[in-house]
C-alpha cells in the first residue's frame, strides 16, 4: 500500500500534498506548490517539478481525483482533488507521524535532560 | 456503489487517449503560470522563463516519470477492475444459484453422472490401452513387429526370418526375439510351474529394462542350445521362491531338471514385454528352450512360427524407416525361400499395450467407446440447457431490464456462462470423485476386459481428460442459453406480459432434450434388464451340467485361469509314453477315496473359459462344400459325464477301452448332432476336421449327450467329446464329484494323497469347487446388469426432473390459455388429459429410438445375453411400463396445478 513514511522526502511530499488538498482543494499543481511553500515558510525547499511526479503517484494510487477546469483567468489547467480514499489514507498517516513526532520529542527531551 | 460502467469506460478512454499531451499541458500550464507572475514582478520574460525553469527542476525527467506513472496506474487499475467485474459476476452467479437450489441439484447430479462415467471410461481406457507397459523404458522408440502371412497378423516370427533381419542393415539399435513357454521350477519336494521367457541377448536392451541386481544376457549366451543355464529372475520370484536374499546372484535351482545360475534379478515393475495374465518368473537365453537343439529345432525351421521379435530404433530414425528397411528384407527372403516365405511380410507398429495384432480393430473400439460415452454426456447437457433456458426464459425480464440498463452482452454472456461453469466444475468434481471410488472398487476381469496386469487406477491423465470435459460441458449447456438470452433484440421481452413467455423455440428444444434423455434412460434400464434376465439362464437347466459336488483341480500358482498339469514336463511326453498308465493309476487312486463319488480326467470342464475350438465336417461330405461348424472339443476319460453330471440321451460315453488301439470315436452333444445331421441318427455317424486332406482321420459319434455350456457363457458352441486315451495332449486336468451334499471342497485332502501316492515327484493342486468357476463365468453379466441399470435409473431419475420441468413451463406459459378454456367450459379432467397426452407425445419418439437402438444393442451383444432374445417381451413390457409410469408421475402435479386454475385469476394475470 501506498503509506506515506516519515523520513522519506517523497512520502513526505505525497503527505503534504494531500493535506494541501484536504485543506483547500481542488487545487492545480501550481496551487499546491504555493500552498506548501507559504505554510512551510520555506522550510522545505523542494524542486516544484518533483511535485509532480508525487501527485501522478497519489492519482495512480487513488488517493486523488483529477479533471481539467478553467481557472479564475480562463485557462485550461489541471485540478487535483482529495478521493475519499485518499482522505482516509491522509487521516491514517497522520495520526502516525503525530504519534511519532511526538515519541520523538519526549525521547529528545529526556535526552536533553539527561544531558543536563 | 461502483460508478455505472459507461462512465467508467469513457473515464478510461479519456484518460489513455489524452495521456501523451496531458503532461506535457500540465507542466507546461505551470511554466507559464510562473512566468506570467514573475513578469508581474518586474522581471524581463526572458530571465522570468530561465528562473520558472530552475525553480521547475528537470523537465524533462518529470515530464517522463510522470508519463511512466500514469501508464503504470492505467494498467493496474484496469486489471483490479477486471477482476472485480468477475469477482462480482462469480458473486452473483452464486447468489443466484443459491436461489434455484432444485435446478442446482439437478445439474450437478446430471454432470457428476455424465462426467463421472465418462472418468470411468477413461480410467479404464488409460489402463487397457494407454498406460505405460511396466519396467519398460523409452517405450517410444520401441517397435513391434507383426508378421503378416497370406494377409493375416500372425502372433510371431519362424526365427530364421529374424536372423536374417538381425543381420541385415536396419535402423534398429537393438532387436531381439523370444518365446515363452512353462517350464517346472523344482525342487525335490514336487515341482511348480514357472512362467519361462526364452530371450536373445539384446532382450533387455530392447526393453530398457536393465536388471536391478546382476546382469542382463551376454552376446555370447546367444546360440549352443543348452550350454547357458543362466537365469534372470524377477523381482517377485525372487522375493517369493528365493526368499528375496542379497547373495541370490550365482546361486542356482533347478528348471526342467537342469541347474541354472542366477545371474540377475529385474527391476520390481517389469513383467516381460507382454502384459499378460501369466506374469513371468524368469528369463534364460533363448537357445535354452527345449526345442532349440538338434537338426530338429525349431529355431532352424523357417516353416514353424516360433518367437516374437521387438526392436529398439537407433536415436534419430523412424519407425517407418524401420518397417521399409524390414520389408525389403522380408522381400529377398520371399524369393530366395518361396516355399515357406511366398506372401510373408511384416507390419511395424508403435510398442505399447495396445495388441500389435489387429490393432486398428481396438483403436476403433476405443474411438467407438468414447464417442458413446461421450453422446451420453451430450445428451444430458442438452437437458441442462433446455433447464437452463426454461429458467432463463423465466428470467427474461430482468435480463432485458439489465440489457437497457446498459449491461454489456459479453458481460451477460459471462455472467450465464459462469453459472455454468460453476455448475460444471462442481458436478465435473463430484464426478471424478464418485469415478475415483467406484473404478477402485472394480478389476477389469469384472468388466470382462481383458486387459492382464492393468489396474484402475486415476491418473493424471483422466483427470485432466475429466476436466477438460466438465469445461466443454459448461460450453455445451450453458452457450447456448447465454447467447440466446443477451441477444439485443430481445429487450422486446420487457414489452412481453405472459411469465416466462420464452417463444416456442425454448420449449421446443426443452423437449427434445428431455425426450432423448428418456430415450437413454430406457436404452440403459432396457439393457439392464436383459442382462439381469440372461442369468436366469446360468442356472442348472440351461448350462447343461451340475456344477455343485463338483471340484476341479489347479495346478497354476496363482493367477485368473485353470493351471494344467502338464505331463510333459513331468517325464510323461506323451499318453503313449507313460500319459496313458499315468491316468489310469490318478483315476485308479482318486475313484475309492471316501467322499468321492466319481473321477475324470480330462482337458477342460464347462465355463472353464479356456477356451479349444475345431472346425468339423461331415465325413460324407467333401470339405471344399463348406468350412465347417466351429465346435468346442475337449479330451475326456470314462466317467467325465457322471463326473460333471450331464446326461447320456443317447448311445454310451466315451469307455476305459476307447484307447490309441481302437477305433476314433466321439461323444457330441444333442447341438451338435442337429447341427451335422438335421432330423437323422446321428449314432454312428462320421465326422472329421475341415480341411483335414484324410479322411481316415475321422470320429464316429457313439454317444449323444444332452446339450452343456462350452467354455463360456457367452457362447453357445456344439460340443464333441473324444476319448483322452486316443489323444496326445498332455495336458490335464482331474475332476471329482463328491458325495451328493458333501462339500467338494473337502475332497483336497483325499485328492492330494492320491496324487502323491501315484507319484510323488508330480505337483500339489488346489481343489477349487466347480461352484466357483461357475460364479465368474456369469460375473460379467452381473457387473453389466448392475452397471447399466444402476446408471438407467440415474438417468431415469433426471428424465424424471427434464419431463417436469418442460411440463411445469408449458403449463406456465399456457395458464391464460387454460384459464379460457376453463372458463369457455373445459373439465378438469379434460386438461388433466390434455397435459398428460402432452408429456406423453413428447416422451413417445425417445422411447422408441431408445427402444429401437436397445434391440440394436442387444443384438450385437447378443452372445452376452446367453441365448436371450434382443427383444424379450418380459423386459421390454416391464421397462417401458416403468418409464411410462415416470413420464405420467412426473407431469402429474403440474397437470393438475393446469387443472386448477381460476379463469378470472389467469385472466387477469399480466
Amino acid at each position: 500500500m501506498g503509506t506515506v513514511r516519515a523520513g522519506n522526502l517523497y512520502g513526505t511530499l505525497e503527505l503534504l500534498i494531500l493535506r494541501a488538498l484536504e485543506l483547500f482543494g481542488p487545487l492545480h499543481g501550481v496551487g499546491v506548490a504555493d500552498h506548501i511553500a507559504s505554510r512551510s515558510a520555506g522550510l522545505f525547499r523542494v524542486e516544484e517539478g518533483s511535485l509532480y511526479p508525487a501527485l501522478h503517484r497519489l492519482q495512480a494510487k487513488g488517493y486523488v481525483d483529477w479533471e481539467w477546469r478553467k481557472t479564475e483567468e480562463g485557462k485550461r489547467a489541471k485540478f487535483y482533488e482529495i478521493t475519499r480514499k485518499g482522505r482516509r489514507a491522509l487521516s491514517s498517516e497522520l495520526e502516525r507521524w503525530a504519534a511519532s513526532t511526538r515519541a520523538m520529542i519526549s525521547l529528545l527531551e529526556v535526552s536533553m535532560e539527561g544531558l543536563k | 456503489m461502483k460508478r455505472p460502467r459507461l462512465k467508467r469506460v469513457f473515464h478510461i478512454d479519456r484518460f489513455g487517449r489524452n495521456l501523451e499531451g496531458s503532461v506535457d499541458e500540465e507542466v507546461n500550464f505551470h511554466l507559464e503560470t510562473r512566468i506570467a507572475e514573475l513578469v508581474a514582478d518586474g522581471r524581463s520574460p526572458e530571465e522570468a522563463r530561465e528562473e520558472a525553469l530552475r525553480r521547475f527542476g528537470d523537465l524533462e525527467t518529470v515530464v517522463q516519470r510522470c508519463r511512466r506513472i500514469d501508464q503504470g496506474g492505467l494498467r493496474r487499475r484496469f486489471i483490479r477492475e477486471l477482476f472485480s467485474d468477475i469477482l462480482q459476476d462469480v458473486r452473483f452467479a452464486f447468489r443466484g444459484l443459491r436461489r434455484a437450489r432444485g435446478f442446482v441439484f439437478v445439474s450437478v447430479v446430471s454432470l457428476a453422472v455424465g462426467i463421472g462415467v465418462n472418468a470411468a471410461v477413461f480410467t479404464a481406457i488409460h489402463a487397457v490401452w494407454l498406460a505405460p507397459v511396466p519396467g519398460v523404458m523409452g517405450q517410444d522408440r520401441i517397435v513391434d513387429m507383426v508378421p503378416v502371412i497370406r494377409g493375416h497378423d500372425y502372433w510371431g516370427w519362424a526365427y530364421p526370418d529374424f536372423e536374417n533381419v538381425r543381420d541385415a542393415e536396419t535402423p534398429f539399435e537393438f532387436l531381439t526375439a523370444w518365446a515363452e513357454r512353462d517350464a517346472t521350477y523344482g525342487s525335490e519336494e514336487g515341482g511348480m510351474r514357472a512362467r519361462v521367457a526364452y530371450a536373445t541377448s539384446e532382450y533387455f536392451h530392447v526393453l530398457g529394462a536393465a536388471p536391478t541386481l546382476g546382469r542382463g544376457f551376454l552376446d555370447s549366451e546367444d546360440g549352443g542350445p543348452g550350454q547357458h543355464p543362466v537365469a534372470v529372475v524377477s523381482h517377485a520370484f525372487w522375493q517369493d521362491q528365493l526368499n528375496g536374499r542379497s547373495d541370490v546372484l550365482g546361486q542356482s535351482f533347478l528348471l526342467d531338471g537342469i541347474p541354472y545360475t542366477v545371474i540377475g534379478v529385474a527391476s520390481e515393475e517389469f513383467r516381460g514385454a507382454r502384459v499378460n495374465w501369466a506374469s513371468l518368473d524368469m528369463w534364460v537365453p533363448l537357445f535354452q528352450h527345449p526345442d532349440a537343439g538338434g537338426d530338429e529345432s525349431v529355431f532352424r525351421n523357417r516353416g514353424r512360427i516360433s518367437v516374437q521379435v521387438l526392436g529398439r530404433l537407433l536415436p534419430g530414425t523412424t519407425i517407418s524407416e524401420a518397417r521399409a528397411a524390414v520389408q525389403t528384407v522380408f522381400a529377398v527372403l520371399a524369393t530366395e525361400y518361396p516355399e515357406t516365405n511366398e506372401d510373408r511380410t511384416v507390419k511395424a507398429v508403435a510398442f505399447g499395450r495396445f495388441p500389435a495384432q489387429n490393432r486398428h480393430l481396438e483403436v476403433i473400439a476405443v474411438i467407438g467407446i468414447c464417442g458413446l460415452f461421450a453422446v451420453f454426456l451430450l445428451i444430458i447437457c442438452g437437458n441442462l440447457a433446455g433447464m437452463a433456458l426454461a429458467r432463463s426464459a423465466a428470467r427474461e425480464q430482468e435480463i432485458g431490464v439489465r440489457l437497457a440498463l446498459g449491461s454489456s452482452r459479453v458481460r451477460l454472456v459471462r455472467h450465464l456462462m459462469l453459472e455454468a461453469g460453476i455448475l460444471s466444475v462442481i458436478g465435473g468434481g463430484v464426478g471424478i470423485a464418485l469415478a475415483m471410488i467406484g473404478m477402485s472398487q472394480v478389476h477389469p476381469m469384472d468388466l470382462n476386459i481383458s486387459a492382464p496386469g492393468a489396474t484402475f487406477e486415476l491418473s493424471g491423465w483422466t483427470v485432466a481428460m475429466s476436466l477438460g470435459l466438465s469445461l466443454l460441458a459448461a460450453l455445451a449447456f450453458g452457450l447456448f442459453p447465454a447467447l440466446r438470452f443477451s441477444r439485443p433484440g430481445l429487450v422486446s421481452v420487457l414489452k412481453d406480459d405472459t411469465p416466462g413467455g420464452g417463444g416456442r423455440r425454448v420449449g421446443r428444444f426443452h423437449r427434445y432434450a428431455a425426450s432423448s434423455q428418456i430415450g437413454v434412460a430406457f436404452l440403459l434400464l432396457l439393457m439392464a434388464a436383459l442382462f439381469l434376465r440372461s442369468l436366469e439362464r446360468t442356472d442348472e437347466s440351461q448350462i447343461g451340467f451340475r456344477p455343485e459336488s463338483m471340484a476341479v483341480t489347479d495346478f497354476a500358482t496363482g493367477g485368473t485361469f485353470l493351471g494344467y498339469l502338464d505331463l510333459s514336463d513331468e517325464g510323461y511326453p506323451s499318453m503313449e509314453e507313460g500319459g496313458s498308465a499315468l491316468v489310469d493309476r490318478l483315476m485308479e487312486s482318486i475313484g475309492p477315496r471316501p467322499g468321492v463319488a466319481s473321477v475324470a480326467v480330462s482337458t477342460g470342464f464347462p465355463l472353464d473359459r479356456i477356451r479349444t475350438h475345431i472346425s468339423v465336417n461331415r465325413a460324407d461330405q467333401p470339405s471344399s462344400d463348406s468350412v465347417g461348424v466351429r465346435v468346442d472339443y475337449t479330451l475326456v476319460t470314462e466317467g467325465y459325464f457322471s463326473t460333471i453330471g450331464t446326461p447320456i440321451l443317447q448311445g454310451r460315453s466315451i469307455l476305459r477301452t476307447d484307447d490309441r488301439t481302437s477305433t476314433p470315436v466321439a461323444v457330441v452333444t444333442k447341438s451338435f448332432a442337429e447341427r451335422l445331421w438335421p432330423g437323422e441318427d446321428a449314432l454312428g455317424r462320421r465326422f472329421s476336421q475341415a480341411g483335414a486332406e484324410n479322411r481316415a482321420h475321422g470320429w464316429t459319434v457313439v454317444g449323444v449327450v444332452g446339450d452343456v455350456a462350452s467354455s463360456a457363457v457367452t457362447e453357445d458352441l456344439p460340443q464333441m467329446f473324444v476319448p483322452l486315451r486316443q489323444a496326445r495332449s498332455p495336458q490335464l486336468i482331474i475332476l471329482v464329484r463328491s458325495d451328493t451334499g458333501a462339500d467338494p471342497a473337502a475332497l483336497t485332502g483325499p485328492v492330494r494323497e492320491a496324487i502323491r501316492s501315484v507319484d510323488p515327484s508330480l505337483p500339489v493342486p488346489r481343489v477349487v469347487p466347480a461352484q466357483s468357476y461357475v460364479a465368474r463365468a456369469t460375473q460379467g453379466q452381473r457387473t453389466n446388469g448392475n452397471v447399466t441399470g444402476g446408471l438407467g435409473l440415474l438417468i431415469l431419475l433426471l428424465s424424471a426432473m427434464g419431463v417436469h420441468g418442460v411440463v411445469a413451463l408449458a403449463v406456465t406459459r399456457r395458464t391464460r390459455e387454460f384459464g379460457l378454456r376453463i372458463a369457455l367450459g373445459a373439465t378438469r379432467a379434460g386438461v388433466i388429459r390434455g397435459v398428460l397426452g402432452d408429456a406423453l407425445r413428447m416422451a413417445g419418439p425417445g422411447l422408441l429410438a431408445g427402444g429401437l437402438l436397445a434391440v440394436g444393442t442387444a443384438a450385437a451383444l447378443r452372445s452376452l445375453l446367453l441365448g436371450l432374445s434382443p427383444v424379450d417381451p418380459i423386459s421390454f413390457l416391464s421397462t417401458g411400463a416403468l418409464l411410462l409410469f415416470v413420464v405420467f408421475t412426473a407431469s402429474l402435479a403440474p397437470a393438475l396445478r393446469a387443472s386448477g386454475i381460476q379463469p378470472m385469476e389467469a385472466l387477469r394475470k399480466d
